[in-house]
Parts: C-alpha cells; structure tokens; sequence
C-alpha cells in the first residue's frame, strides 16, 4: 500500500500486481465531498429548497481523474513510461477538468463570482499563462526527474496540472464571473492559441519526438516494459501531446460552436 | 471567502496527510545508486564513465560464444574499444537497460566508431542463456554484440581477475524456475590500448555513452591518464583492425572489405576512407596474402560496348576529400591468393599514400550479399 503512485526504486521492474494508493481515494472522496458542501452550501445561500442533483459531467469528471491517477495508469506513468505519463497530463490536465467544472452549480457559481481571487485566477490571460508556465515547467527534464522519484513530488506534479487545468478551462466552461465578457469566439480563439498550437504543447511535444536521446532519465533508466525502448516511449510521448492536445482542444471548440450556432440561429 | 475556505480545506487536509504519512520512494538504496554513479562521474576527465584507478587490464581468458566457436577476449578485441558486461538475459532491470542503451547509441554512431566498439556480454547465468537464448536475446538489441558463455566458476575466475564481485545465484522458490543472479551493474570500457580506465554503472544514460563512445574509439584517454605503449604490432593492427586510423592520422578508414572470392586467382577489395588532411595519392596497395594488388577502374566505353577493367597507377584523393573504391568503379584487386579467406576473417592490407606514408589495415571477408550493404552504411557515415 503507498499513498500516491509512485513507482519505486529505479532498479524494481515493472509488475502487473495490483496496489492500493490510499491518498488518491482519499483525494477523490475529498473532491466529491467538497463539491456536494459547496453545491449545497450554495443552494441554501440562494434560498432554494432543494440541492441540485450532481451533474453526471462532474461523475464522469471524478472517473476520468481517478483512471488517471489510480493503478495501473497512475504508477505506470509515474515511473515506468513517458507516453503513459503524457496520457496522464491529457486526462487530468485537459479531460477531466472541464468535467469537473460542470459540477458547479450556477447558485455555487454566483457565491465565488464576488471573489477576488476567483476573478484573477479565472481570468483568461492569467489562466492562460499559468497553465502553459505549468507545463512547460512539470515537463522540463530535471524538474519532472527530480519530482518524480518520490510520492510527494508525483502527486505535486499531478495537482498541479489538475489546479491549472481547472483555472485554464474555467471561463470556457463555467458562466461566473466572467464568461459574458468571454464570447464563442474568444474561446474557440483561446483554445486554440493555448492549447492547439500552444507554443509549449508543441515545442515539447516536438523535443520528446525529435530528441537524438531520451530526454526524461527517469524513464529512460527504468527496466523496459513490454519491450517497448525508451525511444519509442518518448516518441509516443511526443505524438500523444501534440495529437491529444489538439484533439482534446478541437472537440471542446466543436462543442463551443455548435451551442453558439444554436443560439444565435 | 468563507466558500473558498471551505473547498480549499478538503485539500489543505490531504497536503498535511500526506506529508504525515509518505515516505519518499526516491531515497531507497538503489535510486542512490544512480545519484552515486553520477557524483563520481568526473566530468575533470572529459569522460562521462567513472574513472577506474588502478586501471583494469584486459582479462585473458577464452569462452564459447553463442555461435558455439571458442572466443579469445583478448585477441577478438585487439585494437578494439571492448564495452565488457557481465550479466544474463532473464535480469528484469539493469542488464536490458544497459544493453537497449548502448544499442541505441551505437546504431547512431558514424560507422567508422560504430566498427571500432565490440560489445561482449559474458552471461553470469549459462544455465539458462543457452547459446540459442543468448544469440536471441542480444540480436534483438543489435545483432553485432556478442555473447560468451562459460561456466560459474570460469566467469568467477574472470570476475575475480578484474577485481569485480563473484556471481550470487539467489534460491528459487519451490518448484519455480525463476531466480534472480547477483552481479556486477557496470560496463567495462577497454580502451584501444587494452586498459579500462573507465566504468559505467547503472544510472548512466544515453547521452552519455553518445558522449563517451565516439571519444572512445578515437583512442582519446580521460585527462591526465598515461598512454601506455602498447604490444609490438598492436598499434598498427589496432588502428586498422576497427577501420580507424590512429588519432591525428589524415586517412581515416570507413571500409575495408573483400567479398569472399570463389577461386584464388583473384579478389576485389573494397575501400571507402576519407583524406581529412592535404591532397594525397595512394599509389599502392598491398597484402601478405596477394603475389600482388592493382589499382583498377572499370571503363564503360562511350560508343557502347562492354564494360572492361583498366589498370591505374595511383588514385588522387583531395584534401578533405573521401575515396570510394566501389563495385562498377574504381576499386584494388588482389590477384593470386594463397589461400582463400573465410568469411569472417580479415586479411592484412598496406594502403601506401604519397603524404600519410602507410596505411595499415585488416580487410573484413563477407559473403557477396553484403557487399553493397557494408559499403553503402560505410559510405553514409564518411559523408556525415
């Protein structure tokens, strides 16, 4: 049993045997915890005689987060294999976020749309750039070595794409505060300048692709998995960030335009 | 405020939860092991290995390898960087990652030091790496690394020879098969001169043996190491034998290859080699095992007719410049052998050029096959 995944010394080879990772569960009853006080404490706050039900959006939101970091995705990716670290990235930094703001309630919404701090961090530019600085920073090869040889840094790691993810995603998806001054358009605009051709995502992607030699040593010295090289472990790596990304930001653009399109016809 | 609180509690709970209750896996022994390889690289040396003081001398001793044919370390790898590990292909952890990282290096590599490194994998397991398992499971890396095979006492007598610990069999559980051998993590670098200055523990990467290798088999020494003279004839056999002139030498030799002749009366050799200094000729070549070699060129006559061979007397190669001795255009012809070559052997050839003086080389015999093959890799590694 271990607390985050985490997978061990360098030298101990991969095993298909099932391990417990009680700081995840943990974390998820806490998030789900947190959004039903906050749901509820928001419907009392608006008068209104019953909590709404939890959207489905945020369960699958709660699914996605948990494959991601639960075994076997979770230690795998920490430890094992860079391309199954970058499907990490995409499911708790791009998926499972916008799901998870879905579970908002508009009465939740309105009781944080006063907040300071909610407006400044929600703010598209700041979102923006903390995001992409987030990345960029997590995927730099001697800070992702260094974190990930402990639970402690792996699971800083994996917060802190969930944290900038849902600043990121937040006035795509969430109506308060400030997505009346944040049109169709800037979003699809948004998406694409910071997320498809995201100048981090790419330039990344394009190093873990192109590099002569395996760029993370933590992936690189670990006993090979399925005979799968660390060359091609990274250049799958490399191809899941630019493809996955981009992908992830066009279906969320499709999604954008289409209710837009409703609306205006 | 009081809402942000509330949500961000659940969190800040975890946080001190965790700080409770994990214990960092990273600062087990064997994560450490890494750190220590890379403290004691000595980046003073201009080499990213570990500096071995004394410097081991390279082991005399004879195994089988998996072509079931005796294997004289000493002498198969004469002139050569000999990369030398012991380790067995059931290992789980450091002997695959080893072997896959030297693999992708080496597949990299210009020709001329790809051919001047043998990678020799002395099995510490020969109850379960049969020949068959070891040709196997290193051809799937690179089907130029060679596996040895010898009994636990016979590589123990090695291991203790190199200063290096005895192989530990741990106990199989009942009725199972699988067990783990104890052995040493690190890759021996012979160097040209037959000393190993250098060793690569677990925890060196890719980018490091990039580093090293190339520097390797210039015959570049770490900072401050002594040359040491080596064996009478060793130098020059050495030079030739990895197709790599000796560092500083102008001609530097990609290729060097004569396709297996079916009678003695004659046999083409084949020469891709590149001039890094002035303009020279080479004005002859010969070879112990040839009454003599002439410089030929095949003439593809203007107005039609047959394609013949003409003799030359010297072949001009520019500064800088490389010399393609190739099927269908210039290349040397030994004529009448006294004997006929095996494949796989080599055989003695003197390259005498105008400026650089002789040349020294040992010409590899292949089977026909992989004539255009060889020198196509050859020639792409001289035109990087």
């Amino acid at each position: 049993m271990q607390f985050w995944c985490s997978a061990g010394p360098l030298n101990l080879p991969w095993t298909w045997t099932w391990t417990a990772y009680v700081g995840v569960w943990l974390f998820l009853i806490l998030l789900v915890v947190g959004m039903t006080a906050w749901n509820r404490a928001g419907a009392r706050r608006a008068g209104l005689a019953s909590t709404p039900p939890v959207h489905p959006l945020f369960v699958l939101g709660v699914v996605v987060l948990w494959m991601a970091l639960d075994w076997p995705v979770g230690p795998l990716g920490a430890g094992y294999l860079a391309s199954v670290h970058m499907l990490q990235f995409l499911l708790i930094g791009l998926v499972a976020p916008p799901l998870l703001l879905r579970g908002i309630s508009p009465a939740a919404q309105a009781m944080v749309a006063g907040s300071k701090v909610i407006k400044q961090v929600t703010s598209p530019i700041f979102a923006l750039l903390v995001f992409n600085a987030t990345v960029l920073v997590t995927h730099l090869p001697f800070v992702a070595d260094a974190l990930m040889q402990s639970q402690l840094g792996s699971m800083f790691i994996d917060l802190a794409w969930l944290a900038t993810g849902l600043f990121f995603w937040w006035p795509v998806v969430v109506d308060l505060p400030v997505r009346a001054k944040f049109p169709p358009p800037l979003r699809m605009l948004y998406l694409i300048g910071g997320l498809m051709f995201s100048p981090v995502m790419f330039g990344l992607a394009g190093f873990l692709a192109y590099s002569e030699t395996p760029l993370y040593g933590w992936y690189e010295l670990r006993p090979p998995v399925a005979g799968i090289s660390s060359h091609a472990d990274h250049q799958a790596a490399g191809a899941l960030m630019s493809i996955g990304g981009a992908t992830i930001a066009f279906v969320a653009m499709s999604v954008i335009f289409f209710r837009w399109s409703k609306t205006e016809g | 405020m009081s809402v942000l609180r509330a949500v961000l509690a659940p969190l800040a709970l975890g946080g001190v939860l965790i700080f409770a209750a994990c214990t960092p896996r990273g600062s087990e022994s064997s994560d450490s092991t890494t750190a220590d390889a890379r403290t004691a690289t000595n980046d003073a040396s201009g080499f990213r290995g570990v500096i071995t003081s004394p410097a081991r001398e390279k082991p005399d001793f004879t195994l089988t390898d998996f072509n079931g044919k005796a294997f004289d370390f000493r002498r198969a790898t004469e002139g050569k960087v000999a990369l030398l590990f012991f380790g067995y292909t059931h290992c789980p952890d450091v002997c695959p990652l080893h072997v896959a990282n030297i693999a992708a290096v080496m597949q990299k590599l210009p020709f001329e030091a790809r051919d001047a490194i043998r990678f020799v994998f002395v099995t510490t397991d020969p109850v379960r790496d049969t020949p068959a398992r070891l040709k196997e499971w290193l051809g799937s890396f690179d089907p130029s690394f060679i596996g040895l095979r010898g009994s636990v006492d016979e590589v123990n007598r090695i291991l203790y020879a190199l200063r290096m610990p005895a192989i530990q069999q741990s106990d199989a559980p009942a009725g199972s098969a699988e067990y783990d051998v104890g052995h040493a993590a690190q890759v021996l670098a012979f160097g040209l001169d037959g000393l190993s200055r250098l060793e690569y523990p677990f925890g060196i990467r890719q980018e490091d043996w990039a580093h090293d290798l190339p520097k390797l088999a210039r015959g570049e020494l770490p900072a401050g190491a002594t040359p040491v003279a080596p064996a009478p004839g060793a130098a020059a056999s050495g030079a030739a034998a990895g197709g790599v002139s000796s560092p500083g030498a102008p001609i530097r030799i990609a290729a060097a290859i004569v396709p297996q002749p079916a009678t003695l009366t004659e046999a083409a050799l084949y020469l891709v080699l590149r001039n890094t200094g002035a303009e020279d000729t080479l004005y002859a070549v010969s070879s112990d095992i040839a009454q003599h070699a002439e410089l030929h060129e095949t003439v593809h006559p203007s107005g039609g007719g047959m394609d013949h061979m003409s003799q030359r007397n010297a072949a001009i190669v520019g500064a800088g410049q490389p010399l393609l001795l190739m099927p269908g255009a210039n290349h040397v012809m030994l004529m009448n052998l006294s004997r006929r070559p095996e494949i796989g052997s080599t055989i003695p050839i003197r390259l005498r050029f105008r400026r650089a003086g002789d040349v020294l080389l040992p010409a590899s015999v292949v089977a026909y096959g992989d004539v255009e093959r060889l020198l196509a890799a050859a020639t792409a590694s001289i035109m990087k």
